[in-house]
């Protein structure tokens, strides 16, 4: 979060923002409360965690495709739409089929198979279905592993949006500064920590957890409800707003998308670097100098006008005449007729953009960089592979598109939080139903974010080095020129709320693991109720502010856990699910292999990566420039069929009780 | 799979849910092959290009023609499809059926219903 989206937040009326974080969570406790009142009339193991198999289609329906979406479809996706351009539809293309495929493909026969095996948990399924406890305790020890550190950057991520949604709150300052300033200091138990980002942290941590603590599954499936409701909501919203607000920019008689697009088609990428920042006069006080600041320059070789972008605030000392940005602190736009439309704007005191033209200062030194693919080529923000500064490949090469058709479709159907609201549905009907309803939520929603963020290329332009925050900043910067102000605290809860569905989805299947397939089934099969109630409770809420801890000094790289440990739950679990459910030759020993093959497979090629990339454990290795997701199905599928043929046939008991009609005899 | 089908009657036998989920789970998979073949090669051909005339980009519904015919054409396809398959051809069938003649039906109960046949 930066000066300017505190600028940006503020103007819009702050007190609007931490009104409807409030209104948001006292609905949330109101969800946990109800969903308590649940578990008093029912089992409770079977009820806290899989909600009694009893979901209907709206509940079923929006609980998948909030957990599903997670934050990155509202903080992320934005971005790299803005970043990258149009090139981004193809980018989230299989999401055409996600919904059929994550939902149609395993849901109907894993949900009956989950009923005959009397499972809560996907452990429970991989361990009935073949009879073997190792399998059961290999998978829960995965899935534990995969989503504690999901679980920890989901809790990042969550704080760093409520961060943003707060951060113009005077109250919020105050708090923060007077509650945390002493615990992060020099002296205090945890120096160097941001209090504000630790307040929030604290704040979003301790309402996930108790509500998901109190309320068990239910709470989470009701929470998601509305949490998708608000998504949609903002979307439908800002839709409307950002082609109205183009419109406005449109001097010929075009739709206001196809303005957008040829304008885009026009626009070659920022260059970035640095300069120095010099005061015609010097001046008694600290001058601030407020990312989003914007300074033109006279070109004296050509009589050309240059325009750059301050992109980090900077603050030249008093009595001092200059100071050199940081790297990377300077955009500078390159396309004539945007530099232009931006003049213009900035001459006519348009409040829309962020920033001030200054003119009194000038810039000296100047050192930019083009990106390294699409740098002075019009077309790169309508084509692909899309403008890139780090790939000579460009954003999205042909194998990624594919991979990602893979990623998204195919991997979603190995997520064990989607295969356990899979196991949660009433009945068929109720599938059929709400894979329509998941088909048209994404239509409604994904499509109309690549406009919205196409649009926010013109509206607020030159934002390309803080494009993690162009979510709040347009909705702010729409809802404010509509007159709408108090909109966009709703508007920015959408990611808040995508966040929070997703992390209240992953601390239940963890405490479920936990109880269920390690200490009922493993330790103490004959618990009483009481005590594995006691049991889910205290493990929700231990897993919750472990993670919870594991995030005030969290790792750099959130996006890049994020796929690591989604992918690698695709590449461990997907294979042996479909071959357990699918066919009855399947044994145990085939898909044990072929989980753990798929895990190390995955796994070797980002071990791979720190060696031949250099460096970060995040730089995967792409065998044939392919994501590791591909290469993890396709080696785990290969190991389970392969494994299976070369090993006995299963128990033929187990065969029949799962894939045969229950009256059928042995011949 | 010798063994199996040794000891076990032949496919009539199969309980109808996992020949139908089998059935409607080899038609999504065949759907979402569809759209890839649609969709990438497609988007490769018409999109992927570094010579552009700005003012005579091909636009459709106000985006780049690749873009409508590429995805959102396939994407308006897929979610047809996705309902009238759901609608239509998608099988009703009873899930709790087979847990009820077992006996293992368990929303209501806690005790794993196969722990004894979990090999120990």
């Amino acid at each position: 979060m930066t000066a300017c989206s505190c600028v940006l937040l503020g103007q819009s009326g702050s007190s609007s923002a931490l009104i409807t974080f409030l209104i948001y969570t006292l609905i949330v406790f109101g969800l946990a409360a109800l969903s308590n009142r649940l578990l008093k009339s029912k089992s409770f193991l079977s009820e806290y965690f899989l909600g009694s198999r009893g979901l209907g289609v709206w509940a079923f329906a929006l609980t998948f495709a909030a957990t599903s979406a997670s934050g990155g479809s509202f903080t992320g996706f934005p971005s790299k739409i803005y970043s990258h351009g149009w090139v981004l539809a193809l980018w989230i293309g299989s999401y055409m089929v996600v919904p059929i495929c994550t939902m149609g493909f395993l849901g109907k026969r894993l949900n009956q198979v989950a009923r005959i095996s009397g499972a809560i948990t996907v452990p429970d399924v991989l361990r009935d279905r073949f009879g073997s406890r190792s399998f059961g305790l290999l998978a829960v020890a995965l899935i534990v592993f995969f989503m504690s550190f999901n679980l920890v950057a989901q809790f990042k991520a969550g704080s760093l949006i409520l961060k943003t949604l707060l951060n113009d709150v005077e109250l919020f300052h105050q708090t923060s500064s007077n509650w945390m300033g002493g615990i992060t200091g020099d002296a205090g138990l945890l120096p160097g920590v941001d209090p504000g980002y630790l307040l929030c942290l604290l704040t979003f941590g301790v309402a996930v957890i108790v509500y998901t603590t109190y309320g068990g599954f239910h709470a989470v499936v009701w929470t998601d409800v509305m949490q998708g409701i608000v998504m949609v909501i903002g979307v439908m919203v800002m839709l409307p707003l950002a082609l109205y607000q183009v419109a406005s920019m449109n001097p010929r008689n075009t739709s206001s998308l196809e303005f957008t697009t040829r304008e885009m088609a026009k626009m070659t990428p920022p260059r970035r670097g640095q300069a120095t920042l010099r005061l015609e006069t010097s001046s008694q006080e600290n001058v601030l100098l407020t990312a989003g600041t914007w300074f033109a320059v006279n070109d004296d070789s050509d009589g050309s006008r240059r325009l750059f972008r301050l992109n980090s605030t900077t603050i030249i000392e008093a009595g001092e005449h200059e100071q050199r940005t940081v790297d990377d602190g300077l955009s500078e736009i390159t396309t004539p007729a945007e530099i232009e439309r931006i003049m213009q704007r900035l001459e006519s005191l348009d409040k829309s953009l962020s920033g001030e033209l200054r003119r009194d200062i000038r810039l000296l030194n100047i050192d930019v960089t083009g990106y390294r693919y699409g740098a002075d080529r019009p077309g790169s923000y309508v084509t692909g592979p899309g403008p890139d500064p780090n790939s000579d490949l460009g954003f999205l090469p042909l194998s990624l598109a594919i991979s990602f058709f893979f990623m998204w479709a195919i991997s979603g159907s190995g997520q064990p939080s989607n295969m356990v609201r899979l196991m949660a549905f009433r009945d068929s009907t109720t599938l059929r139903r709400a894979i329509i309803t998941v088909a048209v939520y994404y239509s409604a929603i994904y499509i109309p974010l690549v406009i919205i963020f196409c649009c926010a290329r013109l509206l607020l332009p030159g934002m390309d080095a803080e494009s993690d925050r162009i979510m709040p900043a347009i909705a702010v910067s729409l809802t404010r020129q509509a007159g709408v102000a108090w909109l966009a605290g709703l508007l920015v809860a959408a990611p808040f709320a995508a966040v929070m569905s997703t992390v209240d989805s992953f601390l239940l299947m963890i405490s479920s693991a936990l109880v269920r397939d390690i200490y009922q089934r493993n330790i103490n099969p004959a618990a009483r109720e009481q005590t594995l109630k006691r049991l889910s409770y205290m493990f929700t809420l231990l897993v919750g502010t472990i993670a919870m801890a594991g995030a005030i000094n969290p790792p750099l790289f959130l996006q890049d856990i994020i796929v690591y440990t989604g992918s690698g739950l695709a590449a461990a679990f997907l294979a042996p699910i479909v071959f357990a459910i699918y066919w009855p030759r399947a044994n145990a020993t085939g898909c044990i292999a072929g989980m753990a093959a798929g895990f190390a497979a995955h796994l070797s090629l980002y071990v791979a990566g720190m060696f031949i990339e250099g460096g970060s454990f995040f730089r995967p290795y792409r065998l044939f420039n392919f994501d590791p997701i591909i290469i993890g199905l396709f080696v785990s599928f290969a190991t389970v069929y392969v494994v299976t043929k070369l090993t006995p046939a299963p128990d033929p008991e187990q065969v029949r009780r799962y894939f045969y009609r229950t009256r059928t005899a042995d011949v | 799979m010798a063994q199996t089908s040794r000891s076990l009657k032949t496919t009539e036998d199969y309980d109808p849910v996992f020949i139908h989920s089998r059935r409607e789970a080899i038609v999504i998979l065949c759907l979402w092959i569809v759209c890839l073949c649609w969709t990438i090669p497609y988007c490769y051909q018409h999109g992927y290009t570094t010579e552009v005339d700005p003012d005579n980009l091909e636009i459709v519904w106000g985006m780049p023609a690749w873009v409508f015919w590429g995805v959102l054409l396939p994407w308006m396809f897929a979610t047809s499809f996705s309902i009238v398959f759901c609608l239509f051809v998608m099988r009703d069938d009873d899930l709790s059926a087979a847990a009820r003649a077992l006996g293992t039906e368990r929303s209501g109960q806690t005790e794993p219903a196969s722990e004894t046949e979990v090999k120990r």
